[in-house]
């Protein structure tokens, strides 16, 4: 009867239960729905409502009944969508348009960032502010962004709404993509959905293969990089300036593990099903500025921002000359910080991104001159080293609890710094040092070389891989069972 | 057809269905199936397997079905631990020992001003940068009941495992601490968070019941620049609220009073090294 209860219980929306894809629970049923899967996936429609079922059990479990509200964003749009199809008024398009945007942002303001917007009005007129009880529903920021892309893509007439509602849930709510992304497009991901498959060995293997590597990435070297990070930016007047120069640069590399291994899970996970949704990292710590970094970081961001931030509004600012396309890149990021967190950390780090970008656009002249006058290995180890240094002097702003934080951090790396600390820090923490020197190891395999590993990895008897993937489970299991030391210093 | 011809006319599907040309999505399962079994049968190990000093550690597939699991802390417990009925308050002097982490520094100067005034005495020992991990996994607690042979310890441990991810792994290590304190009265001050934890405080009140645990988590702290450690003046506070709780709602209560004036010696205190146990 306890096992009965204890079945029910682990297929109920339970907020304490982590169902992430790196997850036991997550691991468990996707085994089970992938046996099903390969049974009916060459049936299209057995296929697509299996997809959207289990679809909505996922996020089900991470959020419990905030899933009717990403139900009813896709159903307003999908329908809104369908209208400005339908209608040759350009003014009643416009309006359409106007609707949906402002009622998928309403429900993403709403729940993401009223308690920001009331504790700032609450404290300009100085008035106690009571929290409300309101959570934010997981993944509400990608698939708002996804389904306004959709209906601004019908609006310009670059695609045709899909006229099956299933279809539309499908493309809301496919799970691989809706907790972190990458915010694929409705006209790369709803033509799949009318395509019948084909699922070659080679593809299940190369998606086994970015399965094994995101999970790598994620649980055992982000994860574990991020105890340490998360104990020093959570105190960091506790801690030295070298172990808080550690958490800097050791942050720098947890987001990259952390978002790109997630997303390597979740295009393995997808290419497993049939679906291509395309990349979202291409070694962006490799880019000489900053503007060629959010070319290759977080790119279906970058993009989405591009298209339908940026784009339209620097032609709307095109009068404007240089100033116009300052002003976008400025506001553009802003949104961008914003779209982050409901943090006035988020706006600084968003805010300083675009004055850094402004600043680039403004003098990319000079800067060719200036490259054109300087050995070239040198500009671009100088120009390396400058860019990674400011990405990861604002990844201090964007994971700080607070810009007050930020300014302690910054203080403590320049007024207490010293190297007698690293042999206590090595002393405590040896796995800590070993794994942030494995990440940056790691992450500087050349391309080449990773798709010369993937082809090996696919051409190795079966049981080899078995073998494999069973010790980079264990591994993730030894790392999430291991501990950063917290503070090392006596006598405080 | 008879039945010999009907498996003839399978057998090349059959052949297809090996080579995974059928269902090759199989193949992958086939991957996870055997990975899930595997986990899940050395999770229900009752040890996990150790080469060397290395352990092979397990998966907690076994929390999600076993029934046992879902009590972890509970079996320490006894009933009188959860009764609402009060004990009486023992007016004989005490000899306290408090003993845990970093924290417990203000509080010992406190607790030595209350001793002053009630007559008790005390000897505090602070492990650097101690957790569960490391007085679970050694005889320190032993070591120090032995030497000063207290009749109430206080013990203040937790804050240095507030982040820790799978804090279920650390429920052996609580009962073995609460193992060495033995039959002697005891509470346990439970870590004056600066950030929501992981789980710590609950596992530390599932082990030792309401009216042995204290719940610094519920107090607000002005701390020192380290934004972690309670300052001097809130932690006088914060042993104040230790003293009221152990006088009138704890399982052992003790005459405490609040005391007029600081002691005027220091107490008694034993530091140890931010090193672990050996073997850690």
């Amino acid at each position: 009867m306890n096992f009965l209860t204890n079945l029910y219980s682990f297929f109920i929306y339970n907020p304490q239960q982590a169902f992430s894809f790196n997850s036991g629970p997550f691991f468990l049923l996707f085994t089970l729905f992938i046996i099903a899967y390969s049974f009916i996936y060459k049936n299209k429609r057995l296929r697509n409502s299996f997809i959207i079922l289990f679809s909505l059990f996922f996020y089900y479990k991470l959020t419990g009944w905030y899933l009717f509200i990403m139900l009813l964003t896709a159903s307003i749009d999908f329908f809104i969508a369908l209208s400005i199809q339908k209608t040759n008024n350009k003014k009643r398009k416009f309006i359409l348009l106007l609707v949906s945007i402002c009622s998928s942002l309403g429900l993403l303001i709403y729940f993401k960032y009223i308690h920001f917007i009331m504790e700032n009005i609450y404290s300009i007129v100085k008035l106690e502010y009571n929290a409300l009880n309101i959570l934010i529903p997981l993944g509400i920021s990608f698939y708002t962004f996804r389904t306004i892309s959709y209906v601004i893509d019908v609006y310009r007439e670059e695609i045709k709404p899909t006229t099956k509602y299933s279809e539309y849930i499908a493309y809301m709510s496919f799970f691989p993509l809706l907790i972190a992304g990458p915010i694929t497009r409705a006209k790369n991901f709803i033509p799949q959905l009318r395509r019948n498959f084909n699922i070659k060995e080679e593809k299940i293997y190369k998606a086994l293969f970015l399965i094994i590597i995101g999970l790598i990435k994620k649980a055992v070297i982000a994860d574990y990089i991020g105890q340490y990070c998360n104990m020093v930016f959570d105190a960091p007047a506790g801690y030295s300036g070298f172990e808080n120069l550690i958490a800097v640069y050791g942050f720098a590399l947890q987001i990259y593990f952390d978002f790109s291994g997630y997303t390597d899970m979740a295009i393995g996970i997808a290419k497993l099903m049939g679906f291509d949704i395309g990349i979202n990292f291409n070694k962006p710590y490799h880019s000489l500025n900053i503007t060629e970094f959010w070319r290759c970081w977080h790119i279906s961001l970058s993009t989405w921002l591009r298209d339908y931030v940026f784009t339209p509004m620097a032609f709307k600012f095109r009068r404007w000359g240089k100033a116009g396309i300052f002003s976008s890149l400025f506001i553009t990021f802003l949104i961008c910080g914003f779209w982050h967190g409901a943090n006035w950390n988020f706006i600084f780090w968003g805010g300083l991104l675009g004055l850094i970008m402004g600043v680039e656009s403004l003098t990319s002249k000079y800067r060719k001159r200036m490259k054109k006058k300087t050995n070239p290995t040198l500009y671009k180890i100088l120009s390396w080293f400058l860019t990674f240094h400011i990405i990861t002097f604002l990844w201090i702003f964007f994971r700080s609890p607070d810009l007050q934080a930020s300014g302690v951090i910054i203080n403590r790396i320049f007024s207490d710094f010293s190297w007698t600390y690293l042999s206590p820090f090595y002393d405590a923490r040896p796995l800590l040092i070993w794994t942030i020197i494995t990440g940056f190891i790691f992450y500087c395999i050349p391309t080449r070389w990773y798709s010369f590993i993937l082809l090996r990895f696919q051409i190795l008897p079966y049981w080899v891989k078995l073998i494999i993937f069973i010790m980079v489970v264990q591994l993730v299991i030894q790392f999430q069972n291991t501990d950063v030391q917290a503070f090392i210093y006596a006598q405080f | 057809m008879n039945r010999k011809n009907i498996l003839k006319s399978y057998y090349p599907h059959l052949l297809k269905w090996k080579s995974g040309k059928h269902f090759p999505l199989l193949k992958f399962a086939g991957i996870a199936v055997v990975t899930l079994i595997i986990f899940t049968a050395y999770s229900y190990r009752p040890n996990p397997i150790s080469i060397g000093k290395k352990e092979i550690k397990q998966s907690g597939i076994k929390d999600y079905f076993s029934p046992a699991s879902f009590g972890i802390g509970m079996l320490a417990i006894k009933r009188s631990d959860t009764s609402n009925q009060k004990a009486v308050i023992d007016s004989s002097k005490q000899r306290f020992l408090l003993i845990g982490d970093s924290m417990l520094e203000t509080l010992s100067y406190r607790l030595n001003d209350y001793c002053k005034k009630n007559n008790h005495t005390m000897n505090a020992v602070i492990w650097y940068s101690s957790s569960t991990l490391w007085y679970g996994n050694s005889d320190t607690i032993a070591y120090f009941i032995k030497k000063f042979d207290p009749t109430y310890v206080i013990l203040v441990l937790g804050a240095n495992e507030l982040f820790v991810k799978n804090i279920n792994t650390r429920d052996k290590l609580v009962k073995n601490i609460i193992q060495q304190i033995g039959d002697i009265k005891y509470i346990w001050v439970g870590p004056p968070n600066w950030k929501e934890d992981t789980g710590i405080n609950n596992l530390i009140f599932r082990n030792v019941g309401k009216k042995k645990y204290f719940a610094s988590k519920k107090l607000t702290y002005e701390r020192f620049k380290d934004g972690a450690h309670p300052t001097k003046k809130s932690g006088y506070k914060w042993m104040d609220s230790v003293a009221t709780f152990i006088m009138n709602e704890s399982m052992y209560p003790v005459i405490l009073e609040f005391p007029d004036a600081p002691a005027l010696q220091k107490p008694s205190l034993t530091l140890l090294g931010p090193h672990p146990p050996k073997g850690l």
